[in-house]
């Protein structure tokens, strides 16, 4: 129970040290901007609901995803720069759980911004006269998925690095490989082909990198067929169990640090 | 703090379940939409979008694209002479359909919008076949393809009191294309039925919020006024 209030205390403390960051309302303020102006978008293009709902989940993603980011980079890695990290594992906190705790503000944070954003993508979707779709809703679930497992890498990667520009571009990097991560088998059937065989050296690959088509439900909005229940839960499953294996990557890179 | 080895016990199984549990996703769920090099993206804003995950974002861009690239000057000569000859040919028009449903093979309107266009406003009867026909590959459930795809058959062979049916029928739908209606008006007007016309180029006028079909119906609206 001691445990789980340290971690749940440093996350608040996280949480806290983010709101008071200008960035914070810089990239919520941005998002909305955005969003709401996608209704100038639509007079371009006819398909209004659509459009709205597609640059309003877009925007929601890429700017959770970016405040996420540089939260963990500037928080984690700017607190052992300045060596303030110090003054926080001097009182009786150990490392993974000033690790943990760190995420899971970032985390908080997270679903706080999705949250926001997706109400007022919402309510500009209802004046627009859209119907309901339950995948709106999975499609903004998924999205703090993606989060979860970006934002512990973005720890991970900042614990390793030793600039903020550094990791930050890792971290986008992580992001695009990501989405791309099925085009490895594509690429492994032509090298095949060409005689070329190094299956396994591309199969480690592609088990090591996050698989973002997962979760990214927002681009499976428009599709016909049906999404299983076991499916959603066995990619809730690898999300969670992902995230958590870089999370106690993190942790053990951390606990090699000397400060 | 914990010992870096107990650490390593505890990733391990881990990292281990994160392979079981992506394989059991990948027998569940597969991503339904082509990979980079199918979908040939022509821009790099486009394939930028498709590299951090914006595909259909990225077809609504390559949507507003095509259609300000058909709402330019060929488009108003069109619009006002309707001689054949007058008509912009829209060379691009396929290609950039193509590209919209690349991008997102489930755009249904960039179909039917592109399929309809091809083939009633500018008679080009096989490319709009070839879209249409890729839109029932992409999604063979979605039927009303399959109706445009019908009605493109029966026009190119010009029997238009078998297609006239099929265009009344698609014309009740709320997401039919205004070209129909354009279409369906100017069969109507090509059979001396006037009036069954007009009531298409009025209802046009009255309920539509593209404003290129709007300029057209009002422009035949008052072509007709002439000789009657």
């Amino acid at each position: 129970m001691a445990l789980v209030k340290k971690i749940f205390a440093i996350g608040e403390y996280t949480v806290k040290e983010n709101i008071r960051q200008k960035i914070f309302y810089t990239i919520l303020l941005f998002g909305l901007v955005i969003i709401i102006s996608s209704v100038l978008f639509t007079m371009l293009s006819g398909e209004e609901t659509r459009v709205i709902l597609d640059i309003g989940l877009g925007a929601t993603e890429i700017f959770t995803l970016l405040n996420a980011i540089f939260a963990a980079v500037g928080l984690v890695l700017g607190e052992m720069e300045n060596r303030s990290v110090s003054l926080i594992l001097a009182r009786p906190v150990r490392r993974f759980e000033y690790i943990w705790g760190r995420y899971i503000g970032i985390l908080s944070i997270s679903m706080v911004n999705i949250m926001l954003m997706s109400i007022g993508l919402l309510i500009l979707l209802f004046v627009k006269g859209w119907t309901l779709d339950f995948r709106f809703f999975l499609a903004v679930f998924f999205i703090f998925f993606k989060v979860i497992i970006i934002s512990a890498l973005a720890i991970l990667i900042s614990l390793i690095s030793t600039s903020p520009i550094s990791s930050i571009s890792a971290t986008f990097f992580l992001w695009i490989l990501g989405h791309v991560s099925d085009h490895l088998k594509y690429l492994n059937h032509v090298l095949v082909e060409k005689g070329i065989k190094i299956t396994i050296f591309l199969k480690a690959i592609y088990y090591l990198l996050p698989n973002f088509q997962y979760f990214n439900i927002k681009d499976y909005i428009g599709y016909p067929g049906s999404l299983s229940g076991t499916a959603i839960l066995w990619q809730v499953t690898y999300g969670l169990v992902y995230a958590s294996v870089a999370t106690w990557l993190s942790v053990l890179v951390f606990s090699r640090k000397e400060f | 703090m914990r010992k870096p080895i107990s650490l390593v016990f505890l990733i391990l199984p881990l990292f281990f379940l994160s392979i079981f549990s992506q394989h059991q996703v990948e027998k569940r769920f597969r991503f339904p939409m082509p990979l980079i090099m199918e979908a040939r993206p022509s821009s790099f804003l486009y394939f930028w979008g498709t590299l951090l995950g914006f595909r259909r974002l990225s077809s609504d861009l390559a949507w507003v694209r095509l259609l300000q690239y058909y709402g330019t000057l060929e488009e108003e000569e069109h619009i006002h002479r309707m001689d054949k000859s007058e008509r912009g040919e829209y060379e691009n028009l396929l290609p950039m359909c193509e590209e919209v449903v690349r991008l997102d093979p489930y755009f249904h309107y960039a179909y039917l919008f592109g399929g309809a266009s091809l083939a009633f406003n500018h008679e080009r009867y096989d490319e709009a076949i070839q879209l249409l026909r890729e839109g029932i590959r992409n999604d063979p459930k979605f039927w009303r393809c399959r109706l445009y795809l019908a009605v493109v058959f029966y026009a190119r062979n010009k029997e238009y009191d078998v297609a006239i049916p099929l265009l009344e029928e698609a014309i009740k739908y709320r997401d039919c294309p205004e070209v129909v209606k354009i279409f369906l008006a100017s069969i109507y007007k090509a059979k001396g039925e006037y009036k069954k016309a007009e009531a298409i180029w009025k209802q046009i006028l009255a309920t539509s919020r593209d404003e290129w079909a709007r300029s057209v119906a009002k422009s035949h609206l008052e072509g007709m006024a002439i000789p009657r």
